[in-house]
C-alpha cells in the first residue's frame, strides 16, 4: 500500500533576527513575561484558547516593544512579528507560514491595515480589518495574535 | 434502420443496467467518503488518527522510526510535529536532540531550542532572534550546564538569561537516538482525513487504485450520458 504523508514545513519570509534588527534603530533589551493564569484567561478571551508557552520573550527600547508570537490559522501556526509603540501597532509582519492556504496575509496590503490599531476595553481592535477571500482563517489568526500582543504590551 | 437503432438502444439499456450494478458499489463508496471529507473540520478528522493496526497496512518501511528516549518517554517528530509519547506538543520540522537539564526538557528542532517542563508543557521557543547561533548540530550537557554544538564551536548556554559563552574542548554528553516502538509511530501517523482522502482518490489501493478510480469516474460520466440518451428515447 502507498502512503502519501504531508509534512508541514515553514515558509520563512523574514528571519526573526532580521525582523528584530529592522524594528529598532538601536539594540533593544530582551525581556520576558510569564504567562500566568490572568494572562491565560485573557488569551482564552482573545485567542479562544490558552497561549502555548509559559513565557514570552519580547524586545523593548523605550516605549517600543516587539513581539514574535504564533497562532494557528487552520491547522498550523503562523509566526507573526508585531511592533508596538505607545499601545498602538506600528508594524505587523508574517515571519513564517506553515498552512497550505491563506498565505496572502503576508502581503503589505493586508498587514498595513493594522498600523495604528489599538485595543479597547473588550480587547477588540479599534479599527476594522478587511478580510481576504480564501484566507479567512489566517486573517482571523493574525488579528487575534495582534490583539494579544497589544494586551501583553499593556501589561508592561 | 429503425431496427438497427432499436438494437443500439437495447444494447445501451443492457450495458447501462449491468454497469450500474457494478458501479453502484463505487458510487456509494465515493459518496460516503465525500460526505465525510466535506465535514473534515466539524469532525476534526485532521487531528484524529487511525488505529495503528490500520495504519500498519499502508505505512511505508522507509519512514524514520528513531527518536529519543528520556525518562521513559519517547520524543520524536512526525509530519512536522513534536510528540512526547502520544502527546502532540508543538511544531518541529526535524527533531535533532533532546536532553534533560535542571528539571526541564530541552529540545532541539533544527535551529530552535524548545524548553518544556517535566510535564511536557512548552515554556518557550528560543531561536536566532534571541542570540542563538545558526547551524546548531546538537545539544548536550557539560558539568550540569547546557551546551549548544555547532559544526565549528560549542557554546555554554543559559536558557534563563540567554547568555551564550563560547567554549572549546568540552567533554560533552549527548543523548543517543532510540528506535521507536512501531505502535507509537503508527498511532500518530495517519489522520482520518488522510485515510478517507486516500480511499476517495483510490490511492489507498496503490498507484493502480488511482488509475482505477479515474476509470470509474469516466464510467460514471458514461452512465450519465447513456441515462440521458435512454430518457430521450423513452419520451
Amino acid at each position: 500500500m502507498l502512503f502519501v504523508g504531508q509534512a508541514s514545513f515553514a515558509t520563512v519570509y523574514i528571519e526573526s533576527a532580521d525582523f528584530i534588527k529592522n524594528s529598532f534603530d538601536e539594540t533593544p533589551k530582551i525581556k520576558s513575561i510569564w504567562i500566568k493564569e490572568g494572562q491565560q484567561e485573557a488569551a482564552r478571551k482573545i485567542l479562544g484558547h490558552s497561549y502555548q508557552g509559559l513565557r514570552v520573550r519580547y524586545w523593548q527600547l523605550g516605549t517600543k516593544t516587539t513581539w514574535i508570537l504564533e497562532e494557528v490559522g487552520k491547522e498550523q501556526p503562523i509566526t507573526v512579528g508585531i511592533v508596538i509603540d505607545q499601545n498602538r501597532i506600528q508594524k505587523v509582519s508574517i515571519l513564517a507560514f506553515r498552512e497550505s492556504r491563506g498565505w496572502e496575509v503576508r502581503h503589505t496590503f493586508f498587514t498595513q491595515q493594522f498600523i495604528n490599531a489599538a485595543i479597547d476595553l473588550n480587547s477588540e481592535l479599534d479599527k476594522s480589518i478587511d478580510g481576504i477571500s480564501g484566507a479567512t482563517l489566517s486573517v482571523r489568526a493574525v488579528s487575534r495574535v495582534s490583539r494579544y500582543a497589544l494586551y501583553l504590551h499593556s501589561l508592561i | 434502420m429503425a431496427n438497427k437503432k432499436s438494437k443500439v438502444f437495447h444494447y445501451l439499456r443492457k450495458s447501462h443496467r449491468s454497469a450500474g450494478i457494478f458501479l453502484s458499489v463505487f458510487l456509494i463508496m465515493l459518496s460516503v467518503t465525500g460526505v465525510v471529507l466535506n465535514h473534515t473540520d466539524e469532525l476534526a478528522l485532521a487531528k484524529k488518527f487511525v488505529p495503528s493496526f490500520i495504519a500498519a497496512r499502508y505505512y511505508p518501511d522507509d519512514q524514520s522510526t528513531f527518536g529519543y528516549l528520556v525518562e521513559e518517554q519517547y520524543f520524536y517528530s512526525l509530519k512536522g510535529r513534536l510528540y512526547v509519547d502520544k502527546e502532540d506538543i508543538t511544531h518541529c520540522s526535524e527533531l535533532k536532540g533532546v536532553i534533560q537539564h535542571k528539571q526541564q526538557q530541552v529540545i532541539l528542532c533544527v535551529d530552535d531550542v524548545l524548553i518544556l517542563t517535566m510535564k511536557n508543557q512548552l515554556v518557550e521557543r528560543l531561536d536566532s532572534s534571541l542570540g542563538l547561533p545558526l547551524g546548531i548540530q546538537g545539544i548536550s550537557t557539560f558539568e550540569n550546564q547546557l551546551v549548544i554544538n555547532t559544526s565549528l564551536k560549542n557554546y555554554l548556554f543559559n536558557p534563563e538569561t540567554l547568555e551564550l559563552e563560547e567554549s572549546l574542548n568540552l567533554a560533552i554528553k549527548r543523548q543517543a537516538k532510540a528506535e521507536l516502538p512501531t505502535d507509537l509511530v503508527l498511532g500518530n501517523s495517519i489522520s482520518w482525513q488522510q485515510f478517507f482522502l486516500d480511499i476517495h482518490s483510490g490511492i489507498f489501493f496503490g498507484n493502480f487504485g488511482k488509475w482505477f478510480m479515474d476509470l470509474i469516474a469516466l464510467c460514471l460520466c458514461g452512465m450519465a450520458v447513456s441515462g440521458i440518451a435512454m430518457w430521450f428515447k423513452k419520451f
